[in-house]
């Protein structure tokens, strides 16, 4: 196998900024599963880390002629930095990007520690936040507990409540589906806080350890989200996105960006742990201990040598690095094979479909059947 | 449950129910204002193989 000609850069620079918690869900890939790295991880980033990052970061888009780059502070939960050390890493990384460069910075939190100086900081930084909340109370309490396994619901709904009064820091929220909640209710529970963006991930899964299912014989994921899709569609007066539906409308009409858990373009993001070690996709974690691991950091090299590393380089394969039924299937372009670590199998690695490969090929047909009846021709761009 | 091992294959697809279109269309309408923004920001970038932003986060994967 041969990569693309032209190696994609990194676009997406993922800090982890703080490696604890101060809640306990249960999928949590970085706490809860099958790595433990956290437990020899700095709680947080220092300083030097996130400088040299920002060197790195602006290194990279220089030698790419990149105009910006995104920086995702991202955790455990980012926010237990504590706003003034926050303040110095988001200092120190915009100072060591050049001044040709734009720094886009995004943090990814579970919302219950979100106050007025922590927005008042993020104005300062053009930081947009995204809140992960799986949907109302009850749907939120199976996983998202804290340490003493009581509920996290209406602390995170405090921060959310207080993000809105500056919508333009508000940018969406994040869930994770259940097949015990309804989709409906919990998609029209996240929409009633008018965020731009809602996205669903897949519960964190592989061969080895299945997803939950109740009855194997349903694509029960993929019926769970084309009911997402329906509500979605029903509600023309909510204006959000959804991100995993509409990535799928794009790529069905010729796009070829979109998020790394579909289609064929090669992933743009990595990950600066909390001492400067460097990751491709961390929530390899959930699939083996080390999974993970490259043996590299941004004090010793550059993101260009983390492009060229050989865990990394399936990445600029496409559709060649894919098990023999993802690549003479049809709906290939879209699906990509679905995310990295829900195609791992100890015995055959990652040359696997998706486990969620029934649940994929029934969202992607019923999104493509839905557009044809609306008269848009998927694989043609839209009208 | 799935055997340990098992490799799930692509099932029939099911016949999904269409919504009404008079009511989802306003979304559709958005929904391809904004692919059309991705397919010509795509064009004029300098990359054509499109990137994959990170799940975990919520960044959109438009072209910068
Ligand atoms: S995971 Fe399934 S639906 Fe996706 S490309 Fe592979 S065979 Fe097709």
């Amino acid at each position: 196998m041969t990569p693309r000609e032209n190696i994609a850069p990194f676009r997406s620079f993922i800090l982890k900024v703080a490696n604890r918690c101060n809640i306990d869900c249960d999928y949590c890939y970085v706490f809860n599963s099958a790595d433990q790295a956290w437990q020899r991880l700095p709680a947080r980033m220092s300083v030097d880390v996130a400088q040299a990052a920002g060197r790195r970061i602006g290194e990279h888009a220089v030698a790419h002629g990149l105009p910006g780059a995104h920086v995702v502070l991202h955790g455990g939960e980012p926010l237990l930095a504590g706003p003034r050390h926050m303040a110095d890493l988001l200092g120190v990384v915009r100072e060591s990007v050049p001044a040709g460069v734009e720094v886009r910075f995004e943090l990814q939190t579970n919302g219950t520690l979100l106050t007025e100086p922590w927005l008042d900081l993020f104005e300062r930084y053009e930081v947009v936040v995204g809140v992960s909340l799986d949907g109302p109370p009850s749907a939120n309490d199976r996983h998202r507990l804290t340490h003493a396994s009581r509920s996290s619901a209406a602390s995170a709904v405090r921060g959310i409540d207080l993000l809105r009064s500056r919508p333009h820091l508000f940018a969406g929220v994040l869930a994770v589906v259940d097949l015990a909640n309804d989709p409906v209710e919990v998609h029209d529970y996240l929409a009633s806080f008018e965020p731009p963006v809602i996205d669903f991930g897949l519960p964190h899964g592989t061969h080895d350890e299945p997803p939950h299912r109740g009855d194997p014989s349903v694509p029960e994921y993929g019926v769970w989200m084309s009911r997402v899709y329906d509500a979605w569609l029903a509600r023309p007066e909510d204006r959000h996105g959804i991100r995993m539906l509409e990535d799928i409308v794009a790529l069905s009409s010729g796009v070829r960006g979109s998020v790394e858990s579909l289609g064929l373009a090669p992933p743009t993001s990595v990950v600066i742990e909390s001492d400067g070690t460097i990751e491709g996709v961390d929530t390899l974690r959930s699939v083996e201990e080390g999974a993970s691991w490259l043996g590299l950091d941004v004090f010793r090299q550059s993101f260009d040598e983390v492009l060229h590393h050989p865990k990394l380089l399936h990445r600029q394969y496409g559709k060649a690095a894919l098990a023999e039924q993802c690549q003479s299937c049809p709906l290939v372009e879209v699906c990509g094979g679905g995310y990295l670590p829900h195609r791992f199998s100890t015995a055959r690695g990652y040359q696997n479909p998706s486990v969620y490969c029934a649940d994929l090929e029934y969202l992607i047909r019923h999104v493509q059947d839905s557009l044809r009846w609306h008269g848009w021709d998927p694989a043609a761009p839209p009208p | 449950m799935l055997s340990r091992t098992s490799v799930p294959t692509p099932h029939a697809p099911v016949t999904p129910v269409a919504p009404e279109p008079t009511q989802s269309s306003v979304v559709l309408d958005r929904v391809a204002a904004r692919v059309r923004q991705r397919l010509a920001a795509e064009r004029t970038a300098a990359n054509s193989t499109g990137e994959g932003g990170h799940q975990a986060s919520l960044i959109w994967t438009w072209p910068l």
